[in-house]
């Protein structure tokens, strides 16, 4: 995604986010040498943010204060990163955002607690927030993110799934917690229950919309776009929305069964990614893509009249329509 | 309390946790999540002495034990090639028991508790990498960072509900159990977990050999004089602490 145009949309938040910024770097601060180094590693390489700008932003329809919403932003940022670090060990993954992954400078235990670390300052900081419901709604989400991981490893190269097994599992995966950015951003700054509910749907419509582009970039895109060799996540058993939808058919199944297997040449990888691209799997993925993009945007609809109503709506135009 | 009703207790806890942290998927390839006895122990200590003890420490107990399930978890997490579906679900289950803890005391609104624990959970992670870290600790820093490992989560719980005086037997009882457990291991030839990742302890077994003697005698002298501890504690105690050294005495003639 280009991160210069996507951060034009949100530019009246440049102060407010360059204080969440210097508050991650104290967040990730430790007096293990070693543990400084791999979460200063994570930090320098950047990301969208965008889950605490869905906090900012949601805190704008409430009494908007950066003191009391900015341990609930770093928070959200926190357990992204954390489980971006896990996440890394269960892929094997050597490189994200084209720098070396924590396992692989280091090694997967040390991985395993800088993920510790990071996902415990989380929680340690979104306790500033002395809101009980708040933190039901973080440790619900925590607990649903992993229990939507455990679902995908189940659900790997598992061809017989349906698109309601796909959907449910990219919910928790994605869009649950882009669903509480927004909630408890709402939450935090005690805007009404009725705004807290349209935003909280807002960011879960947003999320499966984000996820489902993200599954189709991975068919679409080249491999130096994607800093990655295309059809990464099929390679590695994860069955997509795309997928699903064209998997029957003659040209595509056997070779479909190779790359799930992991026999597959990369001659062939192309062809299939060729084949996969001009059927109607990647159409047909982006209109559900846009239903959930359209869900979105009539919930910003009802939100009150306000400068962070547009800079949603663009957002979820942007992250839902973006190239790769 | 006796002995057999602390057991019966002790099994309550972990067919608690058990229920808890039920999993189909995770139990199938990770198994139960790993609960210490040892340190539920101490973790029930001031119950198993009589001390005041309401549902809201029971949940807060049960949390403590699932933070040490969790890291435990991720301590079974291989340093190379993870890859296996074990291994994958072996990190998720680590995640999933911190979730549940954090879950379990937020339903029950206790978020001071919750910004206690999870800053000892940060410190617990800091000093774990310390076995990775380039830097070289002192053999008493390493001692000092076991002990934490192995207690700061009960001691936080302890210290939350004015337990204060059962701090130094738990830590020190925690750290001569693991220490002795390292030990053990070592001389069977196996692949202790502090010892295998530390050149300090490799090349200072002797030391450790004398630290673990120093804590002994410490703890026997503290528990004996004990005039909070009651009686039948004291016995479970001493012989919960020492049967290792006379199993080692047993061993070697």
């Amino acid at each position: 995604m280009d991160k210069m145009k996507l951060k034009l949309l949100y530019s009246d938040l440049k102060s407010d986010l360059e204080i969440i910024e210097k508050e991650l770097a104290v967040a990730v601060n430790s007096s293990s040498h070693l543990l400084n180094e791999a979460s200063l590693h994570l930090l320098l390489a950047g990301g969208k943010r965008i889950r605490p700008v869905f906090v900012l932003l949601a805190a704008k329809f409430g009494n908007y204060s950066i003191d009391s919403i900015k341990s609930v932003a770093v928070s959200v940022e926190l357990i992204h990163m954390a489980s971006l670090v896990h996440d890394d060990v269960i892929d094997d993954a050597e490189t994200r955002r084209g720098r070396e992954t924590v396992k692989a400078q280091w090694n997967n235990r040390v991985a395993m607690y800088t993920g510790d670390f990071l996902f415990a300052n989380a929680i340690e900081y979104i306790t500033d927030l002395q809101n009980t419901y708040a933190h039901e709604v973080l440790s619900q989400t925590m607990v649903e993110l992993c229990i939507g991981e455990i679902i995908q490893i189940e659900d790997k190269h598992y061809l017989e799934q349906t698109v309601r097994d796909y959907l449910r599992r990219i919910k928790r995966k994605t869009a649950i917690l882009i669903s509480a950015s927004c909630e408890l951003g709402a939450i935090a700054s005690k805007a009404d229950v009725k705004t807290v509910n349209h935003l909280k749907r807002f960011g879960y419509y947003v999320g499966m919309s984000f996820q489902i582009i993200d599954d189709i970039l991975d068919l679409t895109s080249s491999d130096e776009e994607l800093g990655k060799p295309a059809g990464s996540d099929l390679a590695q058993g994860n069955i997509t929305l795309p997928v699903l939808f064209v998997k029957n058919d003659p040209a595509i199944e056997p070779l479909l069964s190779d790359i799930l297997a992991g026999t597959i040449s990369d001659t062939n990888r192309q062809i299939l990614l060729t084949k996969i691209r001009e059927s109607d799997g990647i159409e047909r993925a982006k209109q559900i893509s846009n239903i959930y993009l359209q869900k979105a945007l009539d919930e910003v609809k009802q939100l009150p009249a306000n400068s962070a109503k547009k800079s949603l709506q663009n957002i979820a135009l942007f992250m839902s329509k973006r190239k790769f | 309390m006796n002995e057999a009703l602390i057991k019966q207790h002790i099994k309550q806890y972990k067919d608690g946790i058990f229920k808890q942290v039920q999993h189909s998927t995770l139990l199938k390839y990770t198994g139960a999540p790993v609960i210490d006895e040892e340190r539920l122990f101490f973790t029930l200590l001031p119950l198993f002495n009589g001390e005041e003890w309401d549902e809201s420490q029971s949940k807060s107990a049960i949390a403590v034990t699932l933070i040490f399930s969790a890291l435990a978890a991720h301590d079974l997490v291989k340093e190379l090639n993870a890859t296996t579906k074990e291994q994958q679900l072996q990190v998720l289950a680590g995640d999933y028991y911190s979730g549940k803890y954090y879950q379990l005391l937020a339903s029950d609104k206790q978020l001071d508790l919750i910004q206690q624990l999870s800053d000892g959970v940060a410190t617990i992670s800091e000093q774990k990498t310390r076995f990775y870290d380039r830097q070289l600790y002192s053999f008493e820093e390493i001692i000092q960072s076991i002990q934490l490992i192995e207690s700061k989560s009960i001691e936080q719980l302890y210290e939350y509900y004015s337990f204060h005086e059962y701090v130094f037997v738990m830590k020190e009882s925690l750290l001569l159990i693991a220490l002795k457990r390292e030990l053990e291991a070592y001389e069977k030839g196996g692949k202790p977990f502090y010892i295998s990742k530390s050149s300090q302890l490799q090349a200072n077994i002797n030391l450790l050999q004398v630290e673990i003697e120093k804590v002994e005698s410490l703890l026997k002298e503290e528990i004996t004089n004990s005039e909070l501890l009651q009686d039948q504690l004291k016995g479970l105690l001493l012989d919960k602490l020492m049967r290792c050294t006379l199993e080692k005495q047993l061993r070697e003639g």
